[in-house]
């Protein structure tokens, strides 16, 4: 028997775990940012130069700290939660193509995979506040609910848009026909994925689950710990692979321009530009209402996803592309 | 219809408008100011606790203990005791100040008629406890000195002290 491919894919998916986990530096990355945006200077004092070693210390801050589990808590539903939560993160790697080869599993059906598993992060954000049995967790976990499931709408339509002009759900077939990045034919259909993308990620200015000001944290009111700090992981691996599929949707994935880098290379920066973009909202937006929020994505976004359809049919009939 | 699309534009370029501001933000230079590494430079006038001063030529404190501070202070923050040195001249055989009364208020040492008191620089007033508040005749002396651009203890003659009877 052959155990090469089985070994290989094995390698594939502990880099796949390493390149999410590596993530956690967005932790110090974030607060260095937010610093900034602010004209602070973020964490400076673990680590020099310019506390780089933050996330460590944050880390090893959460490992140390008592796994607490509340008396009335479902115990298996608060148990399971973070674990589900960080899911999603890691099994949208499995199709995104960091390169032309570099991709774990180039399914044919990647576009309705991705837009399948990030679905259920919001089964996440309810069992954890159901299960906490805390009324804050649990109103946090009815807006998740009521925000993901209005913005999964507007998502997927313009993620179709991107299929009608490619041909093909297959990521790496996507990139491939970005001889002019996506961008430029639909940018409605880009804003429309870019504001879902954000209310898909609970991030301000949609961070209306967590809600600090009005929710204590939403959903994850009772965590402590290491199981905070997978919500907490989860949300930076999130962000980064929305990023990494705008960056393959709509900006041409690992293709370069100008400068002859690694495909890899460039796939990265076009992310990590995105990461940054989002770090950027959510420092300047103030949190929206949730009447805002839905009045937003059924009221604006759906219009201009099914506009932005009908004009990629319209491309696709007058130019051929 | 025609307002909602004037609505959208109006809210669309608010927020193209604040995230411009922002990013300025973030290509300016940080105002924080690294505090015990980095201090800033402090103004003109700042006022720190009241200090004695020294003689430069002898290093004995310019002041006689003749109490006018204490008198001149409205939170009995003064404590002070005289004594006669060999010379004659008199000194202060215990000045204690009291920062946990002390408002900085400046009158001790418009009341000094020898000009031996003077407000510090120093703001880095901090103790564990009440007791390291209570600033002695040294700590006093040692931050006076400081203002005048000395260090304290300069070669000091040890203050004798003389009982008004044994004179001679």
């Amino acid at each position: 028997m052959d155990w090469w491919p089985l070994l290989w894919s094995i390698i594939k998916a502990l880099l796949i775990v390493v390149f999410v986990l590596a993530n956690a530096f967005l932790i110090w990355v974030e607060r260095k940012i937010a610093g900034r945006f602010q004209r602070r200077l973020g964490p400076m004092r673990v680590g020099r130069p310019h506390g780089w070693a933050q996330t460590f210390a944050d880390l090893i801050k959460l490992l140390s700290k008592e796994d607490v589990v509340p008396g009335t808590a479902e115990k298996w539903l608060f148990l399971l939660a973070p674990i589900v939560a960080f899911l999603p993160a890691l099994l949208v790697y499995m199709v995104i193509p960091f390169g032309p080869t570099w991709v774990v599993n180039d399914l044919n059906i990647g576009v309705i995979f991705i837009s399948a598993v990030t679905s259920f992060s919001v089964l996440s954000f309810f069992m954890s506040g159901w299960g906490s049995n805390n009324k804050y967790s649990v109103m946090g976990a009815f807006r998740a609910a009521a925000q993901l499931m209005s913005y999964e709408v507007p998502l997927v339509l313009s993620m179709i848009a991107v299929v009608m002009l490619a041909g093909s759900l297959s990521l790496n077939d996507i990139v491939k026909a970005q001889s002019i990045p996506f961008v430029v034919l639909q940018p409605l259909g880009f804003l429309t994925f870019f504001i879902a993308a954000v209310a898909e990620l609970n991030r301000t200015p949609f961070d209306l689950a967590e809600a600090e000001s009005e929710l204590v944290a939403g959903y994850n009111t009772e965590y402590s710990g290491m199981r905070w700090a997978f919500f907490f992981l989860s949300e930076y691996a999130n962000t980064v692979s929305a990023s990494a599929i705008m960056a393959t949707l709509f900006f041409g994935g690992w293709r370069g321009f100008l400068l002859p880098l690694p495909p890899v290379v460039w796939f990265l920066i076009k992310t990590y530009i995105f990461v940054f973009i989002i770090m950027w909202v959510r420092w300047t937006l103030p949190r929206v209402r949730i009447d805002q929020l839905l009045n937003l994505g059924w009221k604006l976004l759906l219009p201009v996803a099914l506009l932005n359809i009908a004009w990629t049919g319209l491309l696709g009939l007058v130019f051929k592309i | 219809m025609s307002s909602i699309i004037a609505d959208i534009l109006r809210s669309a370029n608010s927020i193209v408008q604040g995230h411009l501001v922002t990013i300025r933000e973030f290509f300016q230079k940080p105002v924080t100011e690294q505090y015990p590494d980095e201090r800033l430079p402090r103004m003109e006038g700042y006022r720190g606790h009241p200090t004695l001063l020294v003689e430069p030529e002898t290093g004995r404190p310019k002041c006689t203990a003749c109490g006018a501070c204490a008198r001149a202070c409205p939170n009995n923050a003064i404590e002070l005791e005289g004594m006669k040195a060999e010379d004659g001249r008199r000194l202060p055989a215990k000045y204690r100040l009291d920062m946990t009364r002390c408002l900085v208020c400046n009158l001790c040492v418009e009341a000094c008629p020898f000009d031996a008191l003077a407000m510090s620089r120093e703001y880095e007033l901090v103790s564990w406890d009440r007791e390291g508040l209570i600033l002695d005749m040294p700590d006093l002396l040692r931050a006076g000195a400081k203002e005048q651009g000395l260090t304290y203890p300069l070669p000091v003659k040890a203050p004798v002290v003389e009982k008004e009877g044994e004179k001679a």
